[in-house]
């Protein structure tokens, strides 16, 4: 189902958490919120649980208007940081717990407890933790709590599956693990999926399309390639990224930039005048006519991360490991144009 | 030429596990840092007990001496055929199956009364913990005053109904009532601060997760509120049981001050703990008041063990 914000905003007495944002999720697609800590995506992802209360502006989800709906009452399955299952009750129990509290849509009658069951039992194969039923929450893993919060979240085959910083409770590796698994999951039981996250990579590689926020206010919606390769402003660039993109201030001439030190580089043409440039770590590679001393390198295995010095910006750069350079090392590097964007010195927007 | 092996070798220190699973060094100085406690533990409590116990068993004694004749169960005997003692029982069951209850149940709604408003819980909390601050003989003398016949209020309001002015602290099938609304009100003020203290320990989320899963109030007190609070519940519980089972506070307050000695016209009111009392100063029967104390001591201890049997079939320690 699709879900639409119209001008949402929430405000805590003097703050202004979410600023009137206009978001259109689309229907089956798994969507992430992400943003810096603070700018609103948990907020916003709490206002469509309902759970958290409209200041003003609207919520759809398709043809309902679900503003001012109880959580109860909007059909939203919810995965929460901590997973806050029941500790008292079984796996099983857990899942089973949202079905004894509706009617079946198919009889328009309560379920059965072997209904209920049977549906626990269903979903507990989508998420792999079948042979767990009948444990108690304490004592599984932090994984497998994840995967019985999804399951207890999609067993009432909800309209939109909200999830809030699914992955921040587990360790790196079963974080990799996890990310596939909510992707598989989104991808076979195809409900419009929701998720909010403060990592860019875990975005960038699961969701179908990025909302990105910041104080409150929607920066740019995309997919992850467009959010990457085509930033809106600097804020953006700056957000995507490992190593994040590193920024010069010169002035831009018909394709050639002029560092304040008289040294120059390529740039896109068509923009003429003081500008930001931002550099992506990767537009640099070995064998140019640009000298520079390298400050430091890390070897990263399949590349190296090298920084070095234009006038008084620090650049990073990622550059193929083939090569061996050390610090104090001055190369000849290239430049890509392509990854290069030009940004207002004052506005930070893109040109 | 050979050298002796200089390992000078040092005595290995005695490790022992703690519960943690840590390793410590043995030392004897464990026992020198309990010894304080010990020594108030043997001479307050240890003693006294192997005294009562002792003295229970004498057929006569004599107080002041310290001396007493005889030796057998007739101390027992003599309390177990006393229908004072079994009027005292007969209060004190009242008491915990009927009085404790109601404490309970009114001291868990209090609690969640307050713990569900937002604004002055802080205030609300204050005011029904006075009562428990508060010296239960000063409650005592205010009671006094609400229940008497001719100017209290309870009788004053009840007129207001019709109902004819109640002799609550003289009827002898009254005051049994008068002490268990007495019990009940001085026992609420402690229950509802433990209780809400665990409430306050459930995971807040997990109420919003009860929301998400469209759970009805009712549905989010029975199936997730009551097994989550249930180790709080049962401790609040044991707790209550052995202060109730030795209710004498109330009865002193009530009605030893004004009726001389006996615990209210004809005993009426008399609990197994002022019947122990009564006993030792008022009767000046030492023995029979050790052994109705080691009679009490044994019924406590049966209970104890109910309570733990009880505990591992339907409390959810999480």
């Amino acid at each position: 189902m699709e879900v639409q914000v119209k001008n949402l905003t929430k405000r805590f007495d003097k703050t202004t958490a979410v600023d009137s944002i206009n978001v259109t999720f689309q229907d089956g697609k798994l969507t992430g919120l992400l943003g810096p800590s603070g700018c609103g995506k948990s907020t916003t992802l709490y206002m469509l649980a309902g759970l958290e209360s409209v200041t003003d502006g609207e919520i759809w989800f398709g043809d309902r208007d679900v503003t001012t709906l109880m959580p109860e009452k909007r059909n939203v399955g919810l995965v929460f940081q901590n997973y806050a299952l029941y500790p008292h009750m079984t796996v099983r129990e857990n899942i089973a717990f949202p079905l004894s509290n509706m009617k079946d849509p198919a009889t328009g009658k309560k379920f059965s407890r072997a209904a209920r069951n049977a549906a626990a039992e269903e979903i507990a194969k989508l998420v792999q933790i079948e042979t767990m039923l009948d444990r108690k929450p304490g004592q599984l893993s932090g994984g497998q709590q994840q995967r019985v919060a999804i399951a207890r979240a999609l067993v009432k085959k909800p309209d939109v599956l909200l999830l809030d910083e699914p992955l921040s409770n587990l360790d790196a590796r079963l974080r990799m693990e996890m990310r596939s698994e909510i992707r598989r999951i989104q991808q076979e039981s195809k409900v419009t999926t929701i998720f909010v996250t403060h990592d860019q990579e875990e975005a960038m590689s699961i969701t179908d399309e990025i909302v990105l926020m910041k104080h409150g206010v929607v920066q740019q919606i995309a997919d992850a390639h467009t959010m990457y390769l085509d930033p809106v402003n600097t804020f953006v660039a700056s957000f995507m990224g490992n190593p994040p993109i590193s920024y010069v201030v010169g002035t831009a001439t018909d394709g050639v930039f002029t560092l304040n030190d008289g040294r120059t580089l390529p740039c896109k043409t068509g923009v003429n005048g003081k500008v930001r440039m931002g550099i992506r770590p990767e537009a640099w590679s070995l064998g140019g006519d640009i000298g520079v001393t390298l400050t430091d390198v890390e070897m990263r295995g399949q590349d190296q991360v090298v920084t070095f010095q234009l006038e008084n910006h620090t650049i990073r750069a990622i550059l193929g490991a083939e090569e061996y350079v050390a610090p104090g090392q001055t190369v000849g590097l290239r430049l890509s144009v392509k990854r290069c964007h030009l940004f207002d010195c004052e506005t930070g927007a893109r040109l | 030429m050979k050298t002796a092996p200089k390992t000078a070798r040092k005595p290995k220190p005695r490790l022992i596990e703690m519960s943690d699973g840590t390793l410590r060094v043995r030392s004897g100085w464990a026992y020198a840092y309990i010894l304080p406690g010990m020594l108030l533990l043997l001479l307050f409590t240890i003693y006294p007990l192997v005294m009562v116990l002792r003295t229970a068993f004498y057929q006569r004694y004599v107080y002041i001496t310290n001396t007493g004749t005889g030796f057998g169960l007739s101390s027992f005997t003599w309390v177990l055929k006393d229908p004072t003692f079994w009027m005292a029982c007969k209060n004190t069951l009242i008491l915990l199956l009927i009085a404790l209850p109601i404490t309970l149940i009114l001291a868990l709604g209090f609690a969640l009364l307050i713990n569900s408003i937002k604004k002055l819980q802080g205030f609300f909390q204050t005011v029904y913990f006075l009562p428990y601050v508060t010296s239960t003989i000063a409650v005592g003398m205010a009671f006094l005053w609400l229940f008497h016949t001719d100017y209290g209020y309870i009788n004053f309001f009840l007129e207001l109904f019709g109902i004819p002015a109640q002799k609550w602290l003289t009827d002898p099938k009254l005051m049994i009532v008068a002490l268990s609304i007495f019990s009940v009100w001085n026992g609420l003020a402690f229950k509802i601060l433990l209780f809400l203290a665990g409430l306050q320990k459930i995971n807040k989320q997990v109420y919003q997760a009860a929301r998400i899963d469209g759970a009805s109030p009712a549905k989010t007190l029975f199936r997730i509120t009551l097994p989550l609070l249930s180790p709080t519940t049962w401790m609040v519980t044991l707790v209550s049981i052995i202060y109730v089972a030795r209710t004498f506070n109330e009865v002193y307050s009530m009605f030893v001050s004004f009726a001389g000695g006996t615990a209210g016209s004809g005993n009426a009111a008399i609990t197994v703990m002022y019947y122990i009392y009564w006993m030792f100063y008022d009767q000046g029967k030492v023995n029979y008041a050790a052994a109705a104390a080691i009679l009490f001591l044994i019924v406590i201890l049966l209970i104890t063990v109910v309570q733990r049997a009880v505990s591992k079939k339907f409390v959810h320690y999480v």
